[in-house]
């Protein structure tokens, strides 16, 4: 109990009272500036495109229409530039998975902190820098028009943040679990296979999350390296924005598809989401 | 404590930030003229619409160095953080 409430039960209910409406007010205008381009582009799509170059601006459409998301569907091929999508950020998470935990788990276990320090190098360096030589290189090999370039350009974003969300992972894990697999005569891929691994299964949905949704997101490695058939979702939304006059309704609505996937999975996951980034140190992109 | 996650928030975000791509590129593509033109338009557009690519290269490294830099502060200070 608090002097406050001693004093006078009412006036302490009011204070709080108070420090809640002060506290919800600053999330509000904090949260803002991230909540009303989205609500914007939400009316955008939902509007026809007299409304939508109206002035003054109409935010609530006096009769929504559905003929955006018809048109996207339409006009695009939009299923199949979901589908390079979805192999794209699936494959390059997969392969992430599988390079990138047992590669957290032994820099873990043998403190490699220049390995560990490597890796954050990777994370930071922005994707440009290593898209001029990749690109040269896809060139050479002539693989340029197919996904394989794309899934594995994505591993440069995907494996960092694997690797470095579950060395933190590892590390927080008691060595004494392994320790006794080993003197029961565990090998040591046994230990990791059997003992470690499925103790850091939040460690490792963590670091699927975070890297689905970075490669998702994704823009510049598709931009240069994607042909007419296999451009991923993000540069679909952007051709849009280029080849045609700009229209505003099937555009947005474009990109709230594409936002979709990514938003849902981070309103159910955002615990696990913010565990991960503040593992990390670092929040790439 | 306070200070140096601080400090390391700032360093991570400054990095983030001299990472900037997708949006300037969407929306300007650095014009009008070069006055929204970052280091990685800049080097975008040297090459994959000029293809000067041994410039761009030139021009990762040069980046890449004012990248290191700051990545080892930002290692320090958290090689800091975990000593306190």
């Amino acid at each position: 109990m608090s002097m406050e409430a001693k004093r006078s039960p009412a006036a302490y209910r009011l204070r709080r009272l108070i420090g809640n409406i002060g506290f919800g007010f600053s999330v509000l205008v904090l949260i803002s500036p991230a909540i009303l381009f989205f609500l914007w582009m939400l009316s955008l799509s939902f509007k026809n495109e007299l409304d939508n170059t109206d002035w003054p601006p109409v935010f609530i459409p006096e009769s929504p229409t559905l003929d955006n998301y018809r048109e996207v569907f339409a006009r695009n091929d939009f299923l199949r530039f979901a589908w390079n999508s979805i192999v794209v950020s699936f494959g390059a998470t997969g392969i992430a998975l599988l390079i990138g935990v047992p590669a957290g788990y032994g820099i873990a276990k043998m403190h490699a902190m220049r390995a560990a320090a490597l890796i954050l190098i990777a994370r930071i360096t922005p994707g440009l820098s290593y898209l001029i030589p990749l690109f040269l290189l896809f060139q050479w090999l002539g693989m340029t028009g197919s996904l394989t370039p794309i899934v594995i350009t994505h591993l440069v974003i995907t494996v960092p943040i694997v690797v470095w969300v579950m060395i933190s992972f590892f590390e927080g894990l008691p060595p004494e679990l392994e320790e006794a697999a080993l003197v029961d005569g565990a090998t040591i891929w046994q230990a990791f296979r059997y003992v470690a691994m499925p103790l850091a299964r939040p460690g490792i949905t963590v670091a699927t999350i975070l890297s689905f949704i970075f490669s998702w997101n994704n823009f510049i490695f598709a931009m240069v390296l994607a042909g007419r058939e296999t451009r991923t979702l993000p540069v679909a939304v952007n051709n849009m924005l280029t080849f045609e006059q700009i229209a505003w309704g099937p555009l947005s609505a474009a990109a709230l598809l594409v936002t979709a996937p990514v938003l849902i999975l981070t309103l159910v996951a955002q615990k696990q989401i913010v565990a991960g980034l503040t593992a990390g140190g670092v929040k790439g992109a | 404590m306070a200070p140096m996650a601080g400090r390391r928030f700032a360093t991570s975000r400054c990095i983030d930030a001299l990472k900037a791509f997708d949006t300037i590129y969407v929306i300007t593509q650095g014009g009008p003229g070069s006055a929204s033109e970052t280091i990685n338009i800049f080097l975008y557009l040297q090459a994959f619409a000029f293809y000067n690519v041994g410039y761009a290269s030139a021009v990762v490294v040069v980046f890449f160095v004012i990248i290191m830099a700051l990545a080892a502060l930002l290692l320090w200070t958290r090689q800091r953080v975990k000593m306190t």
